[in-house]
């Protein structure tokens, strides 16, 4: 046992035992998993559920056209803005005469009526008369006019079924949108969407509203609610057109929570529990370590970014660069 | 002079392979199973197999990927080191301070102090080792424990049974041309005593190498506990692994020094 | 002559320093204290801590272990050493054939330790039994290395002498060797001593710091205490165990005296 193979005994081990420390150092601090930490902050919990709305007017009255009169110019179509004074439909002026006259004669039996003893017939007599009286009041002026009928007020035609050379019948209308009114707004929402929503928007073509809601129907089959709004004036609407798309977007902002965290930290395991990574320290063989423990967390609320939790964390991992396990040691890195 | 054999060759064969195989089932069982692949995977033929079950997996781990491994072979090698050097320091130079000169009444007194004192083992004097250190505020520190380690009783009597060996006229005639104590002990005494010596480091290294109580009471601080701690923890990733590279020193110590001191039993 | 006596003096003095102040005076001090009620001054209390220790159940447990495994465990262990070196004989290879084994002294606990894992549930359910295994594991090779040199240092006239006159193998082993080998086997009882508490290390690993009751040593005792630094348990207990490690040991050191004399 010579002195020089001792020594090369202890200095063989001795640059063994460097190298493996070096090489595990270097293997160590590369295999450690790097996160980022932050902590839970105060925030709402904010969703939306945007939809297609359509636009409608409040105001949609129907021209009371006479019957059997013959259709002669048709100067409006649907979708179209008159304004007051235009002039809509022209009807065969002879034809409205005729009706006239028949009014007239009507007016005549209805007056021999009133002097009848029956109470009920009486009523009804009276009750027809003043109907009679607007009619015939419109069809004189109608003669007047030669047949056209003017507008009274700007609005927007809805719904007219007669076209030139037609006979005109009950069931004959040409219905149009009160410019000078209000419209409203109506929409759906998927039922997977809901909220409470605290706030809705309509945007179009040059415009962007607030609207509230003034009713909501779920329907059950196809899961879906149906919301209503209030009336808007129709001056905040450029160009309004009966029965348009508009944008809907409606808005939920909860309350403050203390602590919201992005949902991407949140890891749910197969059982529905969810959990989150907080970073500790301990001491160990290589000094103040960090390492990670799992704990569960109760979600409170949550939207497709953040989750809100039930208390506040400190030293919360949002970030690693792998999927981390519980009770790994990791590095902190600082974003 | 061999004497005539008493026991019959069979029962000779017999003892030697059981007592051999005794002590080696062990040994062979964990460096068997240090060979076993860390990950535990499905074993579904012979490939699979010999990947699960003859892998060095395990010794990647501990070589390369364990620095707390390394660290606490360093805390080991830095109790060992310097608690064996004041050992054979203090040792050598009590044995010789003993044995030197005439045997007085005071000499006798000392070394049945020491012999006492050996018989103690050193766990029980754990609690007034504790007492003695902590009054000296040297619990957390490493010299703690070296310095406990270095004035071991036992040492210093077995270094003074070696040095009573040496017979006194050597010394006699070195004082006599007139050679101061300190270069007898350097020239003389030491040389002597050197396959002693030998047998101390590996007696000595040995027992440091397995160190566990003093460090656990001495030292508190888990950065600075030698191996022995360390392994404890271990699981089976590397755990097999991990005490077989363990043991390898002490065993290549004794391959080295093994024959030099089988002969100082002999001796003793 | 007074100046190699000083010189003297002057080697021992580093040693002797650091005896004193890590093991004399912390022993003085253990055996003062522990008649004492509390650790910083010195209040008399009498037996008051003896009383209170006898009264612990964990302080008797591990006294009590601690005496039963020692005696049961080493005459186990001597009782088979002897045996394997009058087997082994001074044959070809036996020394180095026991040089070999007794490196197993020498190995790490984890080695073993990790080995008493392996054995299914041995562990929990005979604790005694595994650490008997250790035990005898560690230290048979070395007891009977020396105990084998030990007999080939014996004068083999007394052997021819004693076949000569008609002696059987183990008439002889009985009536002569074992008296030469008697102070070997006291001493090996001392050193064994020393190993039994080195056993320890092993429960440590194996356990940690609470083993099961069959194995709960004074060692673990003393550790328990340490951690809620109950000083009056630990001071008397180290006093005891002191006393009675030295009183065991002189006892045997004494024993076979007279036997050896007349041999």
């Amino acid at each position: 046992m010579t002195r020089r193979k001792l020594w090369l005994f202890i200095v063989s081990v001795l640059l063994l035992i460097t190298v493996c420390t070096a090489v595990s150092f270097k293997n160590y601090t590369a295999g450690l998993n790097r996160v980022s930490v932050s902590s839970t902050a105060s925030n709402q919990i904010h969703a939306k559920a945007d939809s297609n709305g359509i636009f409608l007017f409040s105001d949609i009255q129907k021209l009371p056209l006479p019957t059997d009169c013959r259709v002669e110019e048709v100067m409006v179509s649907v979708g179209e803005n008159f304004e007051e004074g235009q002039p809509l439909v022209r009807l065969n002026p002879d034809d409205a005469a005729i009706l006239y006259y028949q009014l007239l004669l009507q007016r005549r039996t209805l007056e021999e009526q009133l002097n009848q003893t029956d109470e009920i017939r009486r009523e009804l007599a009276v009750h027809s008369l003043s109907r009679l009286e607007e009619q015939t009041a419109f069809l004189s002026a109608l003669q007047q006019n030669e047949g056209v009928i003017y507008a009274e007020f700007p609005g927007q035609v809805t719904e007219l079924n007669v076209i030139p050379g037609d006979v005109t019948t009950a069931r004959s209308s040409l219905s149009y949108g009160n410019l000078k009114g209000e419209g409203y707004f109506e929409w759906y929402v998927d039922s997977r969407q809901y909220r409470a929503f605290t706030g809705t928007t309509a945007e179009g073509d040059g415009f962007s509203l607030n609207l509230k809601i003034s009713s909501r129907l779920y329907l059950e089959d196809k899961k879906l609610y149906r919301y209503v709004s209030k009336p808007v004036p129709l001056e905040s609407v450029p160009d309004p057109v009966h029965g348009m798309y508009t944008a809907i977007q409606m808005q939920y902002f909860s309350d403050d929570y203390a602590a919201v965290l992005p949902k991407s930290c949140i890891e749910t395991d197969a059982d529905g529990g969810n959990y989150v990574y907080l970073l500790r320290e301990r001491d160990g063989v290589l000094g103040t370590e960090n390492y990670v423990q799992r704990i569960g967390v109760t979600i409170l609320e949550e939207d497709n970014i953040n989750a809100a939790v039930m208390k506040p964390l400190e030293n919360l991992v949002i970030h690693s660069a792998r999927p981390p396990q519980d009770l790994e040691k990791v590095l902190v890195i600082e974003e | 002079m061999r004497s005539h054999s008493r026991t019959s060759g069979f029962s000779q064969m017999a003892v030697r392979i059981l007592l051999g195989g005794f002590v080696l089932v062990p040994v062979g069982a964990v460096a068997a199973l240090s060979l076993r692949s860390p990950l535990s995977l499905r074993v579904t033929d012979l490939a699979g197999a010999m990947e699960q079950f003859l892998s060095w997996g395990q010794y990647r781990n501990i070589l390369f990927h364990s620095p707390e491994y390394w660290v606490c072979f360093w805390n080991t090698l830095f109790l060992l080191v310097p608690a064996m050097l004041l050992t054979i320091l203090f040792a050598t130079l009590a044995a010789y301070g003993l044995c030197c000169g005439r045997r007085t009444r005071g000499q006798a007194a000392a070394v049945m102090l020491y012999i006492l004192l050996s018989l103690l083992p050193m766990q029980i004097l754990l609690v007034p080792n504790f007492v003695a250190l902590s009054a000296m505020g040297l619990i957390g520190s490493r010299l703690s424990v070296i310095l406990v380690c270095s004035f071991s009783p036992y040492y210093v009597y077995f270094m003074f049974r070696i040095c009573r060996q040496i017979p006194s006229e050597i010394f006699e005639a070195a004082r006599m041309e007139g050679a101061g104590e300190l270069k007898i002990y350097r020239s003389i005494a030491m040389p002597q005593m050197k396959s002693g010596i030998w047998l101390l480091v590996l007696i000595g290294s040995a027992d440091l190498w397995n160190m566990v109580e003093q460090p656990l009471v001495f030292i508190q601080t888990p950065s600075k506990y030698p191996l022995t701690v360390f392994l404890r923890n271990m699981d089976n990733s590397a755990g097999y692994a991990g005490s077989i590279v363990f043991s390898l020193p002490v065993m290549l110590l004794f391959l080295l020094c093994g024959r030099d001191a089988a002969e100082q039993i002999e001796l003793l | 002559m007074k100046n190699i006596r000083r010189k003297q003096i002057a080697f021992l003095l580093p040693s002797l320093l650091g005896l004193t102040a890590f093991f004399l005076v912390p022993l003085f001090y253990c055996f003062v204290f522990s008649a004492s009620r509390t650790f910083g001054r010195f209040r008399f209390s009498g037996l008051d801590n003896y009383l209170s220790l006898m009264g612990s159940k964990a302080f008797r447990l591990a006294y009590g272990n601690t005496f039963i495994l020692m005696t049961g465990y080493i005459a186990v262990l001597l009782a088979l050493s002897l045996t394997v070196s009058y087997i082994l004989e001074n044959s070809r290879g036996t020394m180095a054939f026991l040089a070999v084994t007794s490196a197993a002294m020498f190995l790490p606990s984890v080695l073993i330790v990790r080995f008493a894992g392996i054995l299914p549930g041995a562990a929990e359910k005979a604790p005694r039994l595994v650490f008997l295994f250790i035990f005898l594991w560690k230290h048979a090779g070395i007891n009977a290395l020396i105990l084998r040199s030990a007999s080939n240092r014996m004068d083999p006239a007394w052997r021819e002498a004693a076949m000569i006159d008609g002696a059987g193998k183990g008439q002889f082993f009985w009536n002569v060797e074992i008296f030469h080998l008697l102070p070997y086997l006291k001493f090996l009882f001392i050193f064994d001593t020393t190993c039994f508490f080195k056993l320890f290390r092993e429960s440590y690993l194996l356990y940690g710091l609470y083993p099961p009751d069959g194995v709960y040593m004074i060692q673990n005792f003393f550790f328990n205490n340490f951690e809620n630094a109950n000083y009056q348990r630990l001071s008397s207990g180290g006093t005891i165990a002191v006393l009675t490690l030295f009183a065991v040991n002189l006892l045997v050191y004494k024993a076979g005296e007279k036997r050896e004399i007349t041999q």
